[in-house]
């Protein structure tokens, strides 16, 4: 199960959502303050979390309703959009949660793994000149290169399967 | 007040990226090395505030030998004095990052006193992790303030402005505090040739960490194709006329 923390308006958390379903199993997603947009969310269940003091981005709140919310369903990894607000909640939900973070991955890949314990193996684009790419292993271990694969395209609304809502009070 | 700046020592790149044979670095043998611009800026700030608060500035780097030329830079502009956590070029995490970092803030605050403020870049400009500022603050548990713009220290407090959709969002965080910054901060200054001649002398306490597992490892470095502009060779002299003719007319020029 994978959790996807939704930035609102944000197309980029769209694509976030397609990368969580690469990873297999059921995708939640989590909108906070509001829940603008979450019918039209291609995902399994969305949670909201709504309390009078989220109005604005709070990004220790951001990263503690994120994380709870991850223990509460047993998600095994916590996907969100690159973004400048998106990479901080991020690193505040690694290092309350105390695992690795991959940032500004273009695409993931859970499938390649030789142990019994797949972990995900992502691209990310290196900073401070012409693009070169880095490929990293979340769990430390050291694997066979692989190809670079194309960034996945946005989710697109399914209207066949309504997604359900699960609301979250603090 | 006592500011402690953490930077990194970056290839300066511009160029073509070439690869060592093993895919895991930069071939860097015909590049020179800086730091990291954000943290540069987090270098000027630092020394700014202490011109106007007085105190101590410390910089700090994690990295090779070499890296000890980032540090007599930073001290160039008018750090007072510099940490170098040596390693033996092999890369380090952003956790065995932070751990190192923060045992060695561990040390110096028991020798002289807590850091008021410390400042690190949003993110390097090599690995662009996003991360160690905030797991360092977490690991310290400090607040920290992320992709600032500005910096003003208001008695017990620091004012931190980050741009945001147009506009800017302020935090106001407790001292001590963690902060990362970006470049567009501040102007950095140039170090001056006194300033050089100075840091020669400014004291620097080298160790070398322990490194931790690392649970985020680079498998390799890939240069994606690129679309390479080449020059075609028409002809020489005079005997290049038609061929020139013929591409003006074909572009439309003729």
């Amino acid at each position: 199960m994978n959790l996807v923390l939704i930035q609102p308006g944000d197309e980029a958390s769209l694509q976030a959502i397609t990368l969580a379903r690469s990873l297999g199993g059921p995708v939640h997603a989590l909108l906070i303050g509001s829940d603008e947009g979450a019918s039209e969310l291609a995902v399994d269940v969305v949670h909201v979390a709504r309390h009078d003091g989220l109005t604005g981005f709070a990004p220790d709140a951001w990263a503690r309703i994120t994380t709870d919310t991850a223990d509460r369903i047993g998600a095994t990894a916590i996907v969100a959009a690159g973004t400048e607000r998106g990479n901080d909640v991020m690193a505040r939900v690694a290092a309350r949660t105390g695992q690795p973070l991959a940032a500004n991955c273009t695409s993931v890949d859970a499938r390649r793994s030789h142990r019994a314990d797949p972990h995900p193996l992502g691209r990310q684009p290196v900073r401070g000149g012409p693009p070169a790419l880095r490929t990293g292993a979340a769990d430390g271990s050291r694997r066979t290169p692989w190809r670079p694969i194309p960034p996945a395209p946005p989710a697109r609304l399914r209207t066949s399967q309504p997604t359900s809502m699960t609301p979250i009070s603090w | 007040m006592k500011i402690l700046v953490c930077v990194k020592r970056v290839p300066l790149t511009g160029g073509k990226m070439v690869l060592t044979a093993d895919e895991q670095a930069l071939e860097t043998k015909h590049l020179g090395f800086t730091i990291s611009p954000h943290e540069e800026c987090g270098v000027e700030e630092a020394i700014r505030l202490v011109e106007a608060h007085g105190g101590e500035s410390v910089v700090l780097t994690l990295g090779p030998a070499e890296a000890l030329e980032q540090l007599r830079d930073a001290m160039a502009m008018g750090i007072s004095r510099a940490i170098h956590l040596e390693t033996d070029g092999g890369e380090f995490d952003p956790e065995a990052t932070v751990a190192a970092i923060a045992d060695a803030i561990a040390a110096d605050e028991a020798a002289s006193g807590p850091f008021d403020l410390i400042f690190l870049g949003n993110e390097s400009a090599d690995s662009g992790g996003y991360q160690v500022g905030l797991r360092l603050a977490r690991r310290l548990g400090r607040p920290c303030a992320t992709g600032l713009k500005g910096v003003v220290v208001e008695g017990a407090q620091v004012r931190c402005e980050q741009e945001s959709g147009g506009g800017r969002d302020v935090y106001t965080l407790p001292l001590p505090a963690v902060v990362t910054v970006l470049e567009g901060l501040n102007l950095p200054r140039y170090p001056s040739v006194p300033g050089r001649m100075r840091a020669k002398s400014k004291p620097v306490a080298a160790t070398a960490p322990d490194r931790a597992a690392s649970r985020l490892e680079r498998v390799r470095l890939v240069v994606p194709e690129g679309k390479a502009k080449q020059a075609e060779v028409l002809g020489t002299g005079a005997d290049a006329a038609g061929a020139v003719v013929d591409l003006l007319e074909q572009i439309g020029v003729a």
